[in-house]
C-alpha cells in the first residue's frame, strides 16, 4: 500500500494556513490513529493535530517554523512500511486524566503570537463552526436561463392567437405592455387596445406604439437651444393636438365670401341698441350655429362604435392667451339670440384675457371656431378640437377686389375654412355647411325667410 | 372560588440544599452511604456505569480528534462531566424522557442513542439526526435553556395523559440566567409536573465563571423560589449523581412535583473546539479538577469492590475502541444528503411557491462546476 | 343567524375540543375568565381544567410548554393575550416552533396554534394594537392565517387546529364584534386560498384581517366616484394564494395592498414584489401599498391619523388611476 498524505485540515478556525510549531513524531516513527503528530499554530492557540492514519511516517512536509497551506500535505503515513523509528506513544485511551487536554500544557507555557492579519477574507475563529474559507469558492457554470415560468408566457401566447391585427384584447384580458411602453402610449395618446403587438411575449413594444403614431423627427440638442418643459396646460394641449391628428382622418375645404352686407347689418344692429356691442364674429357665429342645425354631422362625435349627433351646440371659440390656447365655451349657443350670444362672447373674451375663466367655462364644447382673423390671416388647416367632428376657421375681413353685380369692385372679403372628421361627415356636409353660412353672410336678410 | 391564598408549601428551609453537595464516593473511591439518598444498585449496575463513562469519554475524545482533522465543524466536549451525565441519566426508567442541551452525549449513550447522530450534527450533515421517540431523547437544543420549557411541557402532557413518566431536563450554569429555565421551573411547580431539572454546573459558561453568572449561594438555592426542593450533588461522583437524581425522579414519579438537582462538576476542555480556555483559566485550576477525575474515582471504588479486573477493563476498552473506529469510519468524509431535501421537511406539505425554488436549485445543481 | 367574529372563534374552539380529545387550550386568563375577549368562554367549564387552563404570566413559557406538550402528542391551542406581548415568545416561536420539523428531518411535527388578537382601532394603551404578522410570515416553517369575517374565523381556526403545521393565527380584534349571518359549523375556503369578497374592474384592493372590512367600505364609497373596486381577502399570508392574487390583478390591471402594519418592510412589500414580477406586462400602474406610517403605533387619541381608512385607500386608487 502506498503512503497516504494527511492534508492540513481547516481546523475550524477559518485558517488558510498554519505554522508548524513542533513535530511530535519523527521520520520512520510508527503512529496509530488519532495519535497527535504535530502542533500547529492557529490564530489563537497552539493546536495538537492527530493523525487519521496508522502506519509509518514516511514524510514530514515541512520543518518547524514553516507555514503549511490548508489542504496541503502535512505528513505521509504508510501502513505497510517497516518501522525504523521509535515505538508509538500511547494513544489517549481509557486513561483518566493524563493527556486529556490537547496542547493545553504547552499552550500555557507559550504565549501564542497573534497570527498575521489575514487579507484573504478568512473569518478567523467563529466559535461555532467551520468558519469561512476566505479563498475563492468553486463557481458553477452559468447556463441558459429556463423559459419564464410565470403563467405570463401562456397568456402572451393566448393573446397572440386571439388577436391578429390591431391588438385588442379578447374578453379575457387587456393589452400587455411594459411600464415604459405604457407611458409612451399615454403620452402619445395611443390606445393600446388598438395597437398590434409584435413583442416576443405577445406584448406591445415601443416600436409598435411608434408605428401607430406619425413620427416626428427629433433633433438633437444644440447649444443656443432653449428648453421649455412640456408641462401643464401646454402638455394637455399637445396631447389633444396629437390625439386629434393621429386619430382623426380629416379633410379640409374653404370658401371666400363677400361680407360687405354683413358689416352693414352689424353697424345697423349696434346703432339700434347699446346693450351689447356686437363684433362681426358674433354675427358669423350665430349664423354658423344655425347652420349646424342643418348639417348635424358637423356637431357630432364618435363614442365607441357609435356616432353621436349632439342635441345642443356648445360653441367653443378658440382664444390665444398668455398661457396659450384656451377654448372658452358658449353653452347652448343654439338657444341664444344674436344679442345674447354676442354678450356671452364678449364676456368670455374678457375672461380669457384676464385668466379668470373656470374649468367649466373652458370645456364641454361640441363644435369649435378658430378665429384666424384675429391674427390677421385668412385661413389655414385648423386642428380639430378632439374629439369633435369639425372646426370652423374664420379669417380676417379685408378689402379685396371682388366681382360685384358683374363689375370689379372693392368689397369686404372673408375666408371661411372647415376641417372635418371624414368618418363622421362627408365633403357634401362640410361644403354644404360652408356654402350655407357664406350665403347668409353675403345676404344677411336670408334668415328672415325662416323667422 | 377565589384562590388567592398561597399554595401549601413545606417549610422553605426544607427546600434548600445542605451546605455540602452530596458525595458518596470520595476522591479515593471510598463509599460513604447517605440514608437520604440510598444506593439501590447491583454489581452489574456499577459495571454499567463504568462502561458508559468510559465509552462517553472515548467517543468524546474521538469527536475532538475528528474535529481537529477537519471532519467536524466544531464539537462541545463533556470531558470531566461523565459522572454527572451518566449517573443522572442512569436514574431514569425506560419510559422516562431526557431533554438535553447540546453537550449531553454521555446521557445519550445511557439512553441508547447512537453517538454518530450527535457527531453528524456537529459535522453539519443535517441539523439533527435522530428520532426523539426512538430513545426518549429530545433533539439537541442550542439556544441556551429554551429546552427546559419543552421538558416541562412534555411532563405536563404526560401528567394530563395520566402516564407514569418522568422528564429529565438538562441545562448548565449559564442557562440558569436565561428566562426560559426560570419560566420552565415555575410552570412545572405550579402544575406539579413530573420533571427533574438537572443543572450541570461545570463552573463556566464559555469564559464566564459562575461567580459572574449569579450571586445565588448555590444554583440549588434557586429552587426554593419556585416552591420546590433543590438538591446538590458532587457531579464528579457518579454514585451521588445517580442517587440524588434517583431520589428526585422518584419524587416526581410519586406525584410530588418537580425538583432541581445541581451537579457540581467541571468542564475540563474548552467550551468547544473553537474556544481557547487557556485565556481565562489557570493550569492550577485544571490540575485541581484533574485530581477529581470521575472515572478514576469510580475505578478505585470498583477495584476495592473487586468488580474491576483486567478482564472488564480490557473488554470495555476494546468496546470503546471499536466504537471509536466505527465513528471514524462513518464520519470521515461522510457525504451530505441531496440538497433538494432542504425543501422537504419545512411543512407537512410543501407550499406552492417551493416548486419554483426547487427548480432554481435543481438548475444550479445541474449546471455543474464552472470554469 | 347573526354571529359575531368572537362568537365564531369561541364556537370553533368548542367544536374542535369536542371533535378531538387531544386539543388543549391554555394561556393567561383563558380558563376561569374565559379570556379577556371571551374567546375561550366556557371551555374550562365544559372540558375541565385539564384541557383548558390558566398559566402563569409567561409568554415564552406558554409557547415553550406548548411545544413540549405537542411533542408528547397533544394539540395545544395557546393564546398570546395581546399582539404586543407576543415578543417574549418570539424565540420559542422562531427558533423552535418553526424549525423542529425541519431540524428533525421530518420526524417531529408540532401541531400548535398560537392565537393572537392583533391590530388597532380599539383606542387602547400602548402595545395592544400591534401588527407583527410580517415577522412570522418571514419565518419559514410557520403558517400565518388571518380571518376577516366571522365565517372564516370559525372555519380557518378549525382548519388551523387540525393542521400538522404550527399556525400563528391573527385575530382582528377590532372586528371581534363584526356580525355575519352564518350557520355554524361552516366550512369556507381552505387556508391558502384567497377569496374575492367583491368583484370589480377598476382596481384590486388586497387585504387580510381587519382591513378586509375597511376595503369593502372603501369599495362602497368608491361607487360615487364611478370606480368599481375588487376586494381580495388573502385569508392567509403563508401559504399565500399567488394564483388567486394574480388572477385578480390581471383582471383589473391595478393592485393596492392594504394593511394596518407600517408600510416599510411590511407584508405588502412581498405582495408588491410578487405581483410585479409575475404580472409585469399586465400592470397599468405600480402596485401601491396603503398602511400605517413607519412609526411606533401612536396613542389612542392619535391612532385614527395613523391607521388606513376609506379615504386613504381611495386616494391610493386615484393615484393608481393617474398612471
Amino acid at each position: 500500500m502506498a503512503a497516504r498524505d494527511f492534508l492540513l485540515p481547516d481546523l475550524g478556525e477559518g485558517l488558510t494556513e498554519g505554522e508548524i510549531v513542533r513535530w511530535l513524531v519523527a521520520l520512520g516513527d510508527t503512529v496509530v490513529v488519532d495519535q497527535p503528530v504535530v502542533e500547529i499554530e492557529t490564530a489563537k492557540a497552539i493546536v495538537e493535530v492527530p493523525s487519521p492514519f496508522a502506519g509509518v511516517v514516511t514524510a514530514l512536509h515541512g520543518a518547524e517554523g514553516d507555514e503549511v497551506q490548508v489542504g496541503a500535505p502535512l505528513l505521509s503515513v504508510d501502513a505497510a512500511a517497516p518501522a525504523t523509528g521509535s515505538a508509538p506513544g500511547e494513544a489517549d485511551a481509557v486513561d483518566g486524566g493524563a493527556g486529556s487536554v490537547p496542547g493545553e500544557a504547552e499552550a500555557a507555557e507559550m504565549v501564542p503570537e497573534p497570527a498575521d492579519a489575514q487579507d484573504d477574507g478568512a473569518s478567523g475563529s467563529v466559535l461555532v463552526g467551520y468558519g469561512t474559507t476566505g479563498g475563492a469558492r468553486t463557481r458553477r457554470r452559468r447556463g441558459p436561463l429556463p423559459p419564464t415560468v410565470s403563467s405570463f408566457a401562456t397568456r402572451g401566447a393566448q393573446l397572440h392567437t386571439v388577436s391578429s391585427s390591431a391588438g385588442p384584447v379578447a374578453a379575457t384580458g387587456r393589452p400587455l405592455a411594459k411600464p415604459p411602453v405604457r407611458k409612451l402610449a399615454k403620452d402619445l395618446g395611443v390606445d393600446l387596445g388598438a395597437v398590434r403587438p409584435t413583442g416576443p411575449r405577445g406584448d406591445i413594444t415601443r416600436d409598435d406604439v411608434q408605428a401607430a403614431v406619425s413620427s416626428t423627427g427629433v433633433t438633437a440638442a444644440e447649444a443656443g437651444d432653449e428648453r421649455i418643459p412640456l408641462r401643464g396646460v401646454r402638455k394637455r394641449i399637445a396631447e389633444r393636438m396629437t390625439a386629434s391628428r393621429t386619430q382623426i382622418p380629416e379633410a379640409t375645404t374653404w370658401v371666400d365670401c363677400d361680407a360687405t352686407e354683413l358689416m352693414r347689418a352689424r353697424d345697423a344692429l349696434n346703432a339700434s341698441q347699446t346693450a351689447v356691442r356686437l363684433s362681426p364674429l358674433a354675427l358669423i357665429l350665430r349664423i354658423a350655429v344655425a347652420g349646424l342645425a342643418e348639417y348635424r354631422a358637423l356637431n357630432a362625435a364618435i363614442d365607441g362604435e357609435d356616432i353621436v349627433l349632439h342635441g345642443a351646440v356648445h360653441l367653443g371659440v378658440a382664444a390665444q392667451t398668455e398661457r396659450g390656447l384656451v377654448v372658452p365655451v358658449i353653452r347652448d349657443a343654439h338657444r341664444r339670440t344674436l344679442l345674447e350670444l354676442g354678450a356671452e362672447l364678449n364676456r368670455l373674451a374678457d375672461g380669457a384675457r384676464a385668466g379668470t375663466l373656470t374649468p367649466a367655462e373652458l370645456s364641454g364644447s361640441t363644435f369649435t371656431v378658430s378665429n384666424f382673423g384675429a391674427f390677421g390671416v385668412d385661413g389655414g388647416n385648423p386642428v380639430i378640437n378632439f374629439p369633435e367632428a369639425a372646426i370652423l376657421g374664420v379669417g380676417r375681413i379685408a378689402d379685396r377686389p371682388w366681382v360685384h353685380d358683374g363689375e370689379l369692385a372693392v368689397r369686404k372679403v372673408l375666408q371661411l375654412s372647415i376641417a372635418f372628421d371624414h368618418r363622421i361627415a362627408d365633403g357634401g356636409d362640410a361644403a354644404g355647411f360652408l356654402r350655407w353660412v357664406a350665403d347668409r353672410i353675403e345676404q344677411p336678410t336670408l334668415p328672415l325667410a325662416s323667422l | 372560588m377565589n384562590r388567592a391564598e398561597p399554595p401549601q408549601v413545606p417549610d422553605p428551609a426544607t427546600l434548600l440544599p445542605p451546605d455540602e453537595p452530596v458525595r458518596l464516593l470520595d476522591e479515593q473511591g471510598e463509599l460513604h452511604e447517605d440514608p437520604a439518598f440510598p444506593l439501590d444498585l447491583k454489581d452489574e449496575d456499577f459495571r454499567a456505569l463504568y462502561r458508559f463513562m468510559v465509552l462517553a469519554r472515548r467517543v468524546d475524545r474521538q469527536a475532538i480528534n475528528l474535529q481537529r482533522q477537519g471532519q467536524l465543524g466544531v464539537y462541545a466536549s463533556l470531558l470531566g462531566q461523565e459522572a454527572a451525565q451518566v449517573g443522572g441519566a442512569y436514574a431514569l426508567a425506560e419510559q422516562d424522557w431526557v431533554f438535553p442541551s447540546y453537550r449531553e452525549l454521555g446521557a445519550g449513550l445511557v439512553r441508547g442513542l447512537d453517538p454518530a447522530a450527535i457527531l453528524h450534527l456537529f459535522r453539519g450533515t443535517w441539523l439533527s439526526n435522530h428520532d426523539p421517540r426512538a430513545h426518549h431523547f429530545g433533539l439537541l437544543s442550542i439556544p441556551i435553556g429554551t429546552q427546559a420549557l419543552h421538558a416541562t411541557g412534555f411532563a405536563m402532557g404526560a401528567k394530563l395523559d395520566g402516564k407514569d413518566l418522568v422528564v429529565l431536563s438538562y441545562f448548565g450554569d449559564g442557562a440558569t440566567s436565561e428566562g426560559d429555565p426560570h419560566e420552565a421551573m415555575n410552570f412545572a411547580a405550579v402544575f406539579t409536573a413530573p420533571v427533574v431539572f438537572f443543572v450541570q454546573n461545570n463552573q463556566y459558561a464559555i469564559s464566564v465563571p459562575l461567580s459572574k453568572q449569579t450571586h445565588a449561594p448555590t444554583l440549588a438555592h434557586k429552587a426554593v423560589g419556585y416552591g420546590m426542593p433543590g438538591f446538590r450533588c458532587d457531579g464528579n461522583d457518579v454514585l451521588a449523581s445517580y442517587a440524588v437524581t434517583r431520589h428526585a425522579v422518584e419524587r416526581a414519579r410519586a406525584g410530588e412535583g418537580p425538583s432541581l438537582v445541581e451537579a457540581v462538576t467541571y468542564r475540563m476542555e474548552s467550551h468547544t473546539t473553537a474556544d481557547d480556555a487557556t485565556r481565562y483559566r489557570t493550569p492550577e485550576e485544571l490540575e485541581l479538577w484533574r485530581r477529581r477525575d470521575p472515572i478514576a474515582r469510580l475505578e478505585h471504588f470498583l477495584e476495592r469492590q473487586g468488580l474491576l479486573d483486567a478482564g472488564l477493563r480490557d473488554e470495555v476498552a476494546e468496546e470503546a475502541e471499536a466504537l471509536a473506529a466505527r465513528l471514524r469510519d462513518e464520519i470521515t468524509d461522510a457525504p451530505h444528503g441531496d440538497p433538494l431535501e432542504l425543501f422537504d421537511h419545512v411543512y407537512a406539505e410543501p407550499p406552492a411557491h417551493y416548486a419554483e425554488q426547487r427548480a432554481l436549485l435543481r438548475r444550479e445543481l445541474d449546471a455543474g462546476e464552472g470554469a | 343567524m347573526a354571529v359575531t367574529l368572537a362568537q365564531a372563534l369561541n364556537r370553533a374552539l368548542h367544536d374542535a375540543m369536542d371533535a378531538d380529545d387531544k386539543v388543549v387550550v391554555f394561556g393567561e386568563d383563558v380558563g376561569r375568565l374565559g379570556g379577556v375577549f371571551r374567546i375561550t368562554d366556557k371551555l374550562q367549564e365544559r372540558f375541565g381544567e385539564g384541557r383548558c387552563f390558566d398559566t402563569p404570566l409567561a409568554e415564552s413559557g406558554i409557547v415553550g410548554t406548548a411545544i413540549g406538550m405537542a411533542l408528547y402528542g397533544w394539540k395545544p391551542v395557546v393564546e398570546m393575550q395581546f399582539d404586543g406581548f407576543t415578543y417574549p415568545a418570539f424565540e420559542q416561536i422562531v427558533s423552535h416552533l418553526a424549525k423542529m420539523r425541519n431540524r428533525s428531518r421530518g420526524t417531529v411535527a408540532l401541531p400548535v396554534v398560537v392565537r393572537i388578537p392583533f391590530g388597532g382601532g380599539i383606542g387602547a394603551v400602548e402595545h395592544h394594537s400591534e401588527s407583527p404578522e410580517a415577522y412570522f410570515a418571514h419565518t419559514a416553517g410557520l403558517k400565518v392565517v388571518s380571518p376577516g369575517t366571522p365565517a372564516d374565523a370559525y372555519s380557518l381556526l378549525r382548519e388551523s387546529i387540525a393542521s400538522p403545521d404550527p399556525v400563528i393565527f391573527f385575530e382582528p380584534k377590532r372586528r371581534y364584534w363584526l356580525k355575519e349571518d352564518v350557520e355554524l359549523p361552516v366550512r369556507t375556503e381552505p387556508v391558502g386560498q384567497a377569496v374575492v369578497r367583491r368583484a370589480g374592474t377598476t382596481a384590486t384592493l388586497i387585504a387580510y384581517g381587519p382591513m378586509v372590512r375597511t376595503c369593502l367600505d372603501a369599495a362602497e364609497a368608491a361607487t360615487a366616484e364611478g370606480w368599481d373596486l375588487e376586494v381580495l381577502d388573502l385569508r392567509s399570508l403563508m401559504p399565500l394564494d399567488e394564483a388567486g392574487l394574480l388572477a385578480s390583478v390581471r383582471r383589473t390591471g391595478r393592485a393596492i395592498v392594504v394593511h394596518e402594519a407600517q408600510v416599510f418592510a411590511g407584508f405588502g412589500a412581498e405582495v408588491a414584489a410578487r405581483v410585479t414580477e409575475q404580472a409585469f406586462y399586465e400592470l397599468e400602474a405600480p402596485v401601491l401599498r396603503v398602511g400605517g406610517f413607519d412609526i411606533p403605533y401612536p396613542a389612542a387619541k392619535l391612532e385614527e391619523f395613523h391607521l388606513p381608512d376609506v379615504d386613504r385607500i381611495l386616494d391610493a386608487v386615484e393615484r393608481s388611476l393617474g398612471y
